[in-house]
């Protein structure tokens, strides 16, 4: 029951698709979104599940609100009220104006005569779409409806309020400025054209940005008006030659990544371990100088390359690398700075996962990736170096092979692998394949490395048996000598792999010379399989959107793989 | 000129109408050497792998029946021409001869040229997309030198569709795997480990019922292809039907499993026939023994491989 | 006779010289022999080095409407230099492309991206046509080189920039003007310290002027070019991408002229790292020429 419930958390892990700055303590969580704000969720939710779910302007003029009427009781209106599962999402009305003789072509303006006709705009939160009206107040019906995607119109003074309200209310924006400003210094009149051309383009969702200025300089603040919360902030000098700053959401959070995490190093130490982290150029997030009491136990740890096959016979497919997000190697990157989360069995609090996603902006849309990388730290010293894929690629005939690279401390290592006669070693490099066939110790090891005389790990391959969806490594282990004068990985490694190879060519197999392996320094490579699956209720590596509230949300379901390593008495 | 003896003149003289006659009588035999079930094996060795043999030049039979995964294409159901799953998971071609029906579901098609119909002319989904009216994509090929040579040698002006079916046939039913280390066995040229031994009488207390003879994939009773019922796809409204009981060769490289693919593992298969739950051990014999059925050496003849790579 | 070749030359000076327009020097491509000889109907096709499938570059023939592709050739040395990003047609019917890494660098060594290719006219054949030379050498942080191509057909003389070596505190990039010649080419003047990406070579009342697109910024800035195909500083700046379209960050990645007064700015999102297998985020700017300033007009 309890593996059922825990399963099906994370399963079901609920992932808004949101942007993590870490300015503030007031960014992001449902739970910490101030009371206003909840409230005004609230309303919404209410509306949505109502008879009427269009938001109306509720203007004092009647006949101006007799055309909003009609516009949102119209057929027309209905393809943008619910999606095709009959989902409800959000509209609004943002304004309600007299039509003018601009707003109305040749063959429209017999049909929508002077003191009758009124311009009703709507927007969409869900599907980011501007709809334009022109209504016969006399008639009673739509003459007209256009529908724009990824553009706002102007937004009514409501929202403004709103967004105002979220400036003025951050954490993140006294600490900016030193004090708690009051709603009548955020001047909006030089963001309007931030309002129709938003720059929230990660998540399409409506923005504006309140401006505090300050002395000689001025506080930007972007506002994500369909999540109600701000996400970041950026100075500029005022009087520059354009009152606008130049910047977008997309700019903030690459150039904050790329200055907290990927020029240095960040260090972790909790619970007996301390190890280092970054991110890199094109090996995702590297952990380095791994250590577990006083025990070195890593010199470094990353991953190297992501195969994803769509054509088992054409090989056609991608061969990607994630890390930073400016002047990288990368081509999916890391718009979130790393995680370190508590890991927990059942309730127990058991360690610590140090985490990080890449993603493509357009994820969960088609042909947009979202990876996850997961190193596991365990308070009994156990460790887990893990990836998963979360959708969504280019189909459903998809196939994800993850190259990880795991270069162990100390001198003197052997490698044994687990074989119907018992534990046998490797002399030599070498590769196998983890399958269906194989025969695991009676700990479920297949391998075993030795670090020293003292310091012994069990390799545990994934079968299925981790409880975070994953449902076997089906994984080539390679081992290689770790060599100092040549290096094979131990900085950013390039691609080393084709997409597309069904066999133990995926890259690894360039350092495997049959060298001897003579009780030095050891790599491993571990490069596992993952086939795809959209079946319903079966959903492994795979994404999809679903609405909540009027706004899209995603469902996800990761396929994680990577080795336990278990300290051995 | 000193003259030439006279029977040297003769014997020139019949060396001569001989050569003639046998031009004649044998047309191109004695420049090539090869019959015309050869040369049509060869032309359907070449279409097998033609990417030209598609409405929009991107699929060939190898994209689904690819060697290297046993003539299979590694997906739960293919994709046809535009991206659309076909109904069924792609079948193995090889030992097609074992086979008495050619298709998953339908018990009554037992001829291999009726069959690929389908894929080439089908529309639901486009496999290759192609249609009988269009011939220009023929007329094209036949002038190209993959082409030319070998029709002038079989005395065909150009393809038609006719040809290019007959020529696949030929080609697909001479696809064989029965090397394993099993079928050595027989020869006693090998023997089975311990493990393998314990599967193999799991395979025949459990599973040789259905999966029996030669390419274990016929029924003992009554020795027919087909199989109990099953759920044509995994949703809760799905048909029932037939289907054709798949071979057990070669299971390791042609996953996944079933006529749609349901099953990514070998094991997951154990259980459909609800004959018995097999505990890990058991597990671990049965498919220590079906790993004896694996033949991939025909990856070492040209016969099975891609002739087309020079001229892509 | 002399008196129409006069007023012929006359006519050709004065067009040249009309305020306010441009006239765009780049359009002299030639079909290129090779593919006539392959039995093509050169007529329906065109060459690309964007096909998500194919690496390299192809010949792609379209039906009859010219909607739908129906096939295509690649010659096998067409592939030699992994991805390619831009490419010209010169007058001869020559094919000028230089490698552009994408979604990996699996088939581009960040070693070899600093480099032109051509496809003989006669032959087919891609081979090396030069190797830029670079500040500094290419790194991890940054596997790009030559990133765009324009054709000045009067002197035949191609225009390339490339951001080899540049890194987020320093820019190493430079714009090259090479002399074309019997396949091959020769550094005639160099811009340095430069990261531009999109290049467009046009005259602009009679005066020759190469406009580039930073890199960095978004913003497009033009540099006049003497009649020995040498800069002449400093560039001005003409407009800027920044806060337009979707994404309001684009960088200019190709730029052509169109008629007498029109600009078509091709943005893409550009942060130096290699682009994810999705679909390009590319928005076609158009701007227009008033009273000798490029004002926005639109964007698709």
């Amino acid at each position: 029951m309890k593996d059922n419930l825990f399963r099906t958390l994370i399963f079901c892990c609920i992932s808004v698709f949101s942007m993590q700055l870490a300015f503030g303590q007031d960014i992001l969580m449902t739970k910490e979104q101030p009371g206003f704000v909840q409230s005004e969720l609230a309303i919404i939710k209410d509306r949505l599940n109502s008879s009427q779910p269009v938001r109306l302007l509720k203007p004092t003029a009647p006949s101006m609100a007799l055309a909003e009427q009609i516009v949102a009781n119209s057929n027309q209106l209905a393809p943008f009220i619910k999606d095709l599962n009959g989902s409800i999402m959000r509209v609004e009305v943002f304004g309600v104006f007299k039509a003018l003789p601009s707003d109305k072509s040749a063959d429209i303006a017999s049909k929508c005569p002077d003191g009758s006709c009124y311009k009703v705009e709507l927007y969409n939160f869900s599907i980011n779409t501007a709809i334009t009206t022109l209504v016969n107040t006399q008639t009673k019906e739509v003459v007209k409806m256009i529908s724009i995607k990824n553009t706002q119109p102007d937004i009514p003074s409501y929202l403004k309020d709103l967004a105002i309200k979220i400036a003025v209310e951050s954490k993140t924006i006294e600490k900016a400025l030193g004090y708690k400003p009051n709603s009548t210094q955020a001047q909006m009149a030089g963001t309007k054209t931030s309002l129709n051309k938003s720059r929230c383009e990660r998540s399409l969702h409506l923005c504006v940005a309140p401006t505090f200025v300050q002395g000689d300089k001025a506080l930007w603040s972007i506002v994500d008006l369909t999540e109600m919360k701000l996400v970041g902030i950026r100075w500029t000098k005022v009087g520059e030659s354009e009152a606008r700053p130049g910047f977008t959401e997309r700019k903030l959070q690459n150039e904050y990544i790329t200055n907290c995490f990927c020029e240095k190093e960040s260090k972790v130490e909790k619970n007996q371990w301390k190890l280092n982290y970054q991110l890199t150029s094109s090996d995702g997030l590297k952990i380095s100088k791994v250590e577990f009491g006083d025990k070195k136990i890593l010199d470094q740890a990353k991953l190297v390359d992501w195969h994803v096959s769509y054509s088992n016979t054409d090989g056609f497919g991608y061969s990607d690398a994630v890390g930073c997000p400016f002047f990288s190697t990368a081509a999916v990157v890391a718009i979130d700075p790393p995680e370190v989360l508590e890991l927990k069995e059942g309730n127990e609090i058991v360690g610590f996962v140090l985490q990080q996603s890449f993603f493509s902006e357009g994820w969960p849309a088609a042909c947009n990736y979202n990876y996850v990388q997961r190193y596991e730290f365990y308070n009994d010293g156990r460790f887990r170096i893990s990836a998963a894929s979360v959708g969504r690629g280019c189909g459903n005939n998809g196939t994800y092979r993850p190259v990880f690279r795991i270069a162990f401390a100390s001198e003197m290592q052997q490698f044994h692998e687990y074989t119907q006669s018992g534990w046998n070693k490797w002399d030599s490099e070498k590769w196998q394949l983890q399958n269906e066939a194989t025969i695991y110790s009676p700990e479920k090891f297949q391998y075993k490395i030795s670090l020293n005389t003292k310091l012994r790990f069990g390799v545990e391959p994934g079968q299925g048996q981790f409880n975070d969806g994953g449902r076997g490594d089906n994984a080539y282990m390679y081992v290689t000598v770790a060599h100092r004068e040549i290096d094979e990985g131990d900085t950013d490694l390039m691609t080393i792999g084709p997409c597309c190879n069904q066999d133990y060519q995926q890259g690894p197999e360039k350092f495997v010379n049959s060298e001897p392996l003579r009780d030095g320094k050891l790599v491993l490579w571990y490069s596992a399989m993952m086939k795809n699956d959209d079946r319903p209720g079966k959903e492994y590596c795979w994404a999809k959107g679903f609405l909540e509230d009027g706004v899209f949300k995603t469902l996800s379901f990761p396929c994680f793989v990577g080795p336990m390593f278990i300290p051995l008495p | 000129m000193k003259r030439q003896p006279s029977f040297v003149r003769i014997n020139s003289m019949k060396l001569c109408l001989f050569l003639v006659a046998a031009i004649l009588v044998f047309g191109f035999k004695i420049e090539t050497g090869r019959t015309p079930l050869e040369l049509k094996k060869e032309l359907g060795h070449r279409l097998f792998y033609d990417k030209r043999l598609s409405e929009n030049g991107t699929k060939s039979c190898a994209t689904c029946h690819d060697p290297n995964l046993g003539f299979t294409d590694g997906y739960r159901k293919s994709i046809g021409l535009y991206g659309d799953e076909t109904r069924f998971n792609s079948p193995s071609v090889l030992n097609m001869d074992g086979f008495l029906t050619v298709s998953w579901a339908d018990s009554a098609l037992h001829s291999l040229v009726v069959f690929l119909e389908r894929p080439m002319f089908g529309t639901t989904p486009k496999e290759l997309g192609l249609t009988k009216s269009n011939v220009a994509i023929l007329d094209s090929m036949s002038n190209t030198e993959e082409y030319k040579g070998l029709l002038e040698e079989l005395g065909e002006p150009k393809l038609d569709w006719a040809t290019v079916e007959s020529a696949l046939v030929h080609y697909i039913s001479n696809l064989y795997s029965r090397n394993s280390k099993f079928d050595q066995l027989k020869e006693k040229k090998v023997k089975l480990s311990k493990i393998e031994n314990l599967g193999f009488k799991i395979y025949l207390k459990n599973c040789q019922r259905c999966h029996g003879g030669k390419d274990f994939n016929s029924s003992l009773e009554g020795g027919n292809n087909f199989s109990a019922i099953f759920s044509e796809s995994e949703t809760s409204n799905s048909t029932l039907l037939r289907v054709r009981i798949p071979s057990l060769r070669n299971l390791p490289i042609t996953a996944p499993y079933m006529h749609d693919g349901r099953f990514d593992k070998i094991s997951d298969c154990f259980n459909h026939s609800k004959a018995k739950a097999f505990n890990e051990d058991e597990k671990l014999q049965l498919l220590g023994f079906l790993n004896t059925l694996i033949d991939t050496s025909y990856l070492k003849n040209s016969y099975y491989l891609d002739p087309l790579q020079h001229y892509k | 006779m002399i008196r129409c070749i006069l007023l012929f030359e006359i006519l050709i000076f004065s067009t040249n010289t009309i305020n306010g327009q441009v006239i765009s020097i780049s359009d002299c491509k030639k079909q290129s022999p090779f593919l006539s000889v392959n039995n093509l109907d050169v007529s329906k096709g065109a060459f690309s080095t964007s096909e998500r499938r194919l690496l390299g570059l192809v010949y792609l023939q379209y039906d009859e409407k010219q909607t739908a592709i129906v096939g295509y050739i690649q010659h096998p040395t067409w592939k030699m230099a992994g991805s390619l990003g831009p490419i010209v047609v010169d007058d001869k019917g020559a094919v000028w492309v230089a490698p552009i890494p994408t979604i990996n660098v699996l088939h581009n060594n960040p070693q070899k991206q600093n480099r032109i290719y051509v496809v003989d006219e006669i032959t087919g054949v891609m081979s090396l046509a030069a190797e830029l030379p670079g500040s500094a050498l290419p790194n991890e942080n940054n596997p790009f080189g030559v990133m765009g191509l324009s054709y000045d057909c009067e002197n035949r003389v191609l225009f390339a920039s490339s951001i080899r070596g540049s890194s987020r505190s320093e820019v190493r990039g430079r714009i090259f003007s090479l002399e074309l010649k019997d396949s091959s080419l020769t550094i005639l003047d160099t811009l340095s310290g430069i990261d531009a990406m999109g290049l467009g070579v046009v005259k602009m009342d009679g005066i020759k002027r190469l406009f580039y697109g930073d890199a960095r910024s978004g913003n497009i800035y033009s540099v006049q070019v003497d009649v020995q195909s040498k800069f002449i500083l400093p560039a001005r700046l003409e407009c800027s991408l920044q806060n337009l379209g979707l994404r309001g960050d684009d960088i200019p990645r190709k730029i052509r002229f169109q008629g007498p007064d029109k600009m078509i700015v091709h943005g893409v999102e550009f942060y130096f790292n290699l682009i994810g297998p999705q679909e390009k985020q590319e928005s076609l700017y158009t701007f227009k020429l008033k009273e000798n300033k490029w004002v926005f007009d639109n964007v698709n």
